[in-house]
């Protein structure tokens, strides 16, 4: 995915394949031709409403500007973003901006403040490449089963916490080859072991 | 808090998974076995589009590997002047031509939901249909979030009404 997504990396909305930037009157007509590549698309242009900003209350005469939040607090700073006025309890500094509360909390929950960025592990791609990695290898089935079987479990948690509807198909794809693939491994340890039988004990 | 998977795009490296959640559009980018989450809030949506496209990587890749299966069949089948084996060889590995000439004649739809700061993209090689319902759904969705986001204002006559943003 040609996803440009970094807070200075971005010119705006555009063509959606060569991503060059489009005026509004051009991508607001509906269908859209990009003259750069060539590109045909059908656009539908948003306005977003404008953030109201709390009025802040006039600074007296000889006095510095006050906090938005913390009305006694003298300003330190204003927010790279909103403008608002911070004192330093306000005030969070990240990846290089200088911003509100309130402001860190939105960047972050969109994921553009790198630092602050939600990352984790995907353990349904884990299980499902453990149990496909497994069929071949099934004389090693009695470690790669489990820990198949442990990564798609994982997996399938992973995807109820998320909130995620359906989308449980690889990961039960994953616990079944898992469970046979352990199983396979024990058959094929359990062959062994009889293979290795002393001959007195053979019938 | 929930979400609905709506389509995905990936690459040779990156596996990507566009969820709708509640007040915004989720991006899990996945490489290995490490994932990333974005958000694309609604209140945040300036654009969302659709196009059809021909992807030159998948054009090559399909044709690279159409060449190599079909070339040692053909070329037995043309030294050996046998018609018959050159014909299920071509049978054979058909899957590969025709996902080539299927790509060329239908392209890959793709959605792109262009946020202040992020975007999400996600394709639909087969299911066309789904990919325009993702669209009218994304611009459905943000398009109430924003007008209910949106403050009324006092008109001269006294009404109210909606202000332009």
């Amino acid at each position: 995915m040609n996803a440009v997504n970094t807070v200075t990396g971005y010119a705006g909305p555009g063509c959606p394949r060569c991503w060059t930037r489009l005026p509004d009157s051009v991508l607001g007509t509906g269908d859209v031709y990009c003259g750069t590549c060539g590109l045909d698309f059908a656009a539908e242009l948003f306005v977003p409403p404008v953030q109201a900003r709390a009025a802040l209350p006039a600074p007296e005469a000889g006095t510095a500007a006050q906090c938005a939040r913390h009305a006694r607090n003298a300003a330190a700073a204003a927010c790279e973003r909103c403008g608002a006025f911070m004192c330093t309890l306000c005030r969070v500094k990240s990846d290089g901006l200088v911003l509100c509360a309130g402001c860190f909390d939105r960047l972050r929950a969109e994921g553009s403040l790198a630092s602050a960025r939600t990352t984790f592990r995907s353990w349904r791609t884990l299980g499902l490449h453990l149990s496909v990695l497994g069929l071949p290898l099934i004389t090693f089935g009695v470690f790669i089963g489990p820990a198949s079987i442990y990564a798609s479990v994982r997996g399938i948690a992973q995807g109820r916490k998320d909130g995620d509807e359906g989308g449980l198909a690889g990961p039960i794809l994953s616990l079944i080859l898992g469970i046979l693939v352990t199983g396979g491994g024990i058959f094929f340890a359990l062959t062994m072991a009889g293979a290795f039988r002393p001959p007195g004990a053979r019938r | 808090m929930h979400r609905k998977l709506l389509g995905t795009a990936s690459n040779l490296a990156t596996r990507v998974r566009v969820y709708l959640a509640e007040d915004a559009v989720e991006i899990d980018e996945i490489e290995g076995y490490s994932g990333t989450r974005k958000r694309v809030l609604f209140d945040e949506v300036l654009l969302v589009t659709l196009d059809r496209r021909r992807r030159l990587g998948t054009i090559a890749i399909l044709a690279a590997v159409s060449l190599v299966l079909l070339s040692p069949g053909l070329l037995i089948a043309a030294t050996k002047q046998d018609l018959n084996f050159g014909l299920i060889w071509t049978a054979i590995v058909s899957p590969a031509w025709i996902a080539l000439l299927v790509h060329l004649a239908f392209g890959v739809d793709q959605v792109t939901v262009f946020g202040k700061r992020t975007v999400a993209q996600m394709r639909f090689a087969v299911r066309k249909r789904r990919g325009r319902e993702v669209f009218a759904l994304l611009r459905a969705r943000v398009g109430e979030v924003q007008r209910a986001a949106t403050p009324p204002v006092a008109t001269a006559s006294g009404s109210s009404g909606t202000a332009a943003a």
